[in-house]
């Protein structure tokens, strides 16, 4: 396989992480075609591995809008909303950065080989470790401070109260990088972390484009794509039922008075324009 | 001097007529049995001789040859024991000849003269009287169940001595007494009632398709979620079991040793193995005279698999032949037999191996998934009825009782048999992909609904098909035709998807 390879040291004038940090890695080895990555302004998208669908989502949806306005996308390459955050970029057409905690010849997880591909296609997958280095638990909270380093601004989607990535959230405060937590449900446990990131000083990420201000490129605007076409009365009424949370369908039986038949049409449209999705046995709102 | 009698051996679950004859010549002493019996058929020879002598009749000191006839087909049992010394006793000339004409003879001998019982009487009796021999001499705790086959003039024996005196005329045959009660112990602590499953409206309308349809169900939600409980009810909603289906199953049971000591099987079969059972348990084999397994003694009835993930995979897939042909072939080297296998599939499952509920399970994705992946998708693709089930909450209100349920499902399944009348098939889930669209037709609205269903939910033809048999279901158990839209709709939630 071919493969463009990069190694830049502390003190070349390409080394990406610019101000003094005191604990960046002498040296940073990447992969991938994206070269440009580094010249545009930098964005951090983390969060947790066990996301809600909501979550992912957003993630998703946060990566495409700010790959869209010219940003690029850095994030650890795990399952959740790291893949979700790189995914909504690479469908952008935008610039996306995988920081990794192992060797550049290890793909891990093994489930992300496609979108290693991908990030190599259009983007860097980026390591301090040579070649060959494990997967290993103590190395992944170290990773995530060359997330924070790397980043112009953070942001967090989804955190479990003790996840990795409040230690990314931390790192980039300390780095002095302006970091923004999107709010969640009490009910929602990946959403407390982030919660609990806003209690501490974190900013409250109410709409993408809060980042592109943060990163001083462009004005608050309502970036969240639009909703809530025209729908008939049976849909909004589910979708009210839903309450912005996961139910199941007896829940949603309860909520309303249309029906079981009526209500898994609503469901079954809803579902098929992307509004309602199915996982984990209940159905998510998005 | 040679004597013929018939008996029956059992083949699977059916019986096999069997011709006994015994040929007693002058030559060296000797007892030799051929026709390809199996232990207790050549062990046979001590328990006639001692139940003969113990009877006061002779044994004779002569050479002595029982063919059991057809001799290409291996018999198991000991069930022909009695025709054995009868016809032994004819050959010896101690009764006389005629006597055993149009006469079949079952039963096992104790050393004391006594005739003790056999399996499946009923099978062996049904099949006897098919092949045109319908006096049938039976031991007495086998008689009220052998009285049970039309057309059977069933006769008792109790002991060697008395069968002789009434078949030379000397004596009345004793009556055939009355079928002792069933097992009070074996009766239910406490009657089960759907009312008391509170919520899961949805689950309870899955329920009741499944009983209506014969639509095999897969429930999946966490402990305390009420899956088991609901499929425990299962068996207080299956429509009544009709007089032919019920000697069918009395057949099956009686085979197998499991019949109700009252003779006739009267309520559907429910089945629920525990999730250590092997593949033969499950699917019916064994040596030497292969045994019908849970799917077979649950013909006709339903099959409740709880736990279904901690099933081996290989013994779930050994499953999927017998969904589909609602027969199983077990075949084995020097043959195969088939037991009839049609029943309903109810199973349960965590959705995740620690099986905890959703706010403490800390299960990854990974992890849910490898768990799932148990589940083959050829397996789950057999269930028509697939959906999730969470807990309902505590002041959810009480659904209906399992008698207005039962009333429903017994309409639906009368609409059902009215209109696949003169069809090999009786129930909506029993209609093949190419007679949908005479038997099973969708019109209008209906069937746009159900092809943009199709479309979206991306189906195969075999999926679409199951929805639209499901959509009958829900529409006979509402006492409307054809299915509408709105039943596509609720047949589409109803299969869900579950990976």
């Amino acid at each position: 396989m071919n493969r463009t390879t990069h190694l830049w040291r502390i003190g070349e004038p390409d080394y990406p992480i610019r101000d003094e940090v005191p604990d960046r890695p002498p040296a940073l080895r990447g992969e991938g075609d994206g070269v440009d990555a580094f010249r545009a302004p930098r964005a951090a998208i983390v969060g947790t591995r066990a996301a809600t669908p909501q979550g992912l989502a957003d993630a998703h949806e946060i990566g495409a809008y700010l790959a869209g306005a010219g940003v690029t996308i850095v994030s650890g390459l795990a399952i959740g909303i790291d893949g979700a955050a790189h995914e909504g970029c690479l469908d952008a057409g935008g610039l996306a950065v995988g920081v990794v905690a192992t060797g550049l010849d290890v793909e891990y997880p093994r489930r992300h080989r496609a979108l290693y591909a991908r990030v190599r296609a259009s983007g860097l997958v980026v390591t301090e470790h040579p070649y060959g280095v494990t997967p290993r638990p103590e190395r992944f909270p170290v990773r995530n401070r060359i997330i924070a380093a790397l980043c112009d601004v953070c942001v967090v989607v989804e955190a479990t109260i003790s996840g990795g990535s409040r230690i990314t959230a931390e790192k980039a405060a300390d780095y002095g990088r302006p970091v923004f937590a999107l709010p969640g449900s009490r009910r929602n446990p990946a959403a407390a972390g982030c919660n609990a990131l806003i209690q501490d000083g974190a900013m409250c990420l109410l709409d993408p484009s809060d980042v592109l201000v943060a990163l001083g490129r462009g004005i608050a605007v309502n970036g969240w794509s639009a909703s809530a076409d025209a729908r008939d009365p049976d849909e909004q009424q589910v979708l009210m039922a839903f309450a912005g949370e996961a139910a199941s369908v007896d829940q949603i039986l309860g909520r309303t008075t249309i029906g079981s038949p009526r209500v898994a049409a609503a469901i079954r449209r809803l579902e098929q324009v992307g509004v309602v999705q199915h996982a984990r046995g209940r159905w998510w709102p998005r | 001097m040679l004597a013929s009698v018939r008996s029956a051996v059992l083949q699977g679950v059916d019986g096999q007529v069997v011709t006994v004859e015994v040929h007693v010549s002058r030559g060296l002493p000797g007892y030799t049995v051929v026709g390809l019996p199996d232990t207790a058929g050549r062990e046979s020879r001590e328990r006639v001789r001692a139940a003969l002598l113990s009877s006061g009749m002779e044994y004779p000191m002569k050479r002595i040859t029982v063919n059991l006839a057809p001799a290409a087909l291996r018999k198991t049992g000991s069930g022909l024991e009695l025709a054995v010394a009868m016809a032994l006793t004819c050959a010896n000339e101690e009764l006389p000849a005629g006597a055993l004409d149009d006469l079949a003879l079952l039963g096992e001998l104790g050393l004391d003269g006594r005739v003790r019982p056999v399996l499946g009487t009923l099978a062996l009796v049904d099949a006897l009287v098919a092949a045109g021999t319908l006096r049938v001499v039976v031991p007495e705790a086998n008689a009220a169940e052998a009285a049970l086959v039309p057309g059977a003039e069933v006769f008792v024996a109790r002991r060697l001595g008395e069968l002789r005196a009434c078949l030379k005329g000397e004596a009345e045959w004793p009556s055939i007494p009355p079928a002792p009660p069933d097992d009070p112990a074996a009766a239910e602590d406490e009657p089960l009632e759907l009312a008391d499953v509170r919520g899961l409206s949805l689950a309870r309308h899955a329920l009741a398709a499944a009983a209506a349809g014969n639509h095999h169900l897969l429930m999946l939600g966490p402990p305390g979620a009420g899956k088991t409980m609901l499929a425990r009810r299962l068996a207080t909603i299956l429509p009544p079991l009709e007089p032919s289906e019920g000697l069918e199953v009395t057949k099956i049971h009686s085979a197998a040793g499991v019949a109700p000591r009252s003779g006739l099987c009267t309520v559907r079969p429910f089945r629920a193995p525990h999730h250590s059972a092997s593949a033969v348990a499950l699917i019916g084999g064994g040596s030497p005279r292969p045994r019908p397994g849970e799917i077979t003694l649950a013909h006709r009835g339903a099959l409740f698999l709880d736990e279904l993930g901690e099933f081996p995979p290989m013994v779930l897939d050994a499953l999927r032949q017998p969904l589909e042909e609602r027969v199983v072939r077990i075949s084995r080297a020097w043959g195969t037999v088939e037991f009839p296998a049609d029943f309903l599939l109810v199973a349960c499952c965590n959705p995740c191996p620690c099986g905890r509920i959703e706010s403490d399970c800390r299960c990854s994705d990974t992890q849910r998934h490898r768990y799932l992946r148990r589940l083959s998708a050829p397996l789950l693709d057999r269930f028509d009825l697939r959906l999730e089930v969470t807990a309902a909450d505590a002041d959810a209100p009480a659904g209906e009782s399992s008698t207005d349920v039962r009333a429903r499902v017994a309409m639906a399944v009368e609409r059902q048999r009215a209109r696949l009348d003169l069809t090999p098939w009786r129930r909506n889930s029993h209609v093949p992909a190419g007679a949908l669209a005479e038997y099973l037709p969708l019109v209008g609205a209906a069937e746009r609904t159900w092809k943009a269903v199709c479309r979206s939910r991306r189906l195969t033809g075999r999926g679409a098909a199951r929805i639209r048999r499901l959509a009958w279901t829900l529409a006979d158990l509402d006492e409307r035709s054809p299915a509408t839209e709105h039943d596509i709709e609720l047949a589409a939630l109803l299969r869900g998807d579950v990976r």
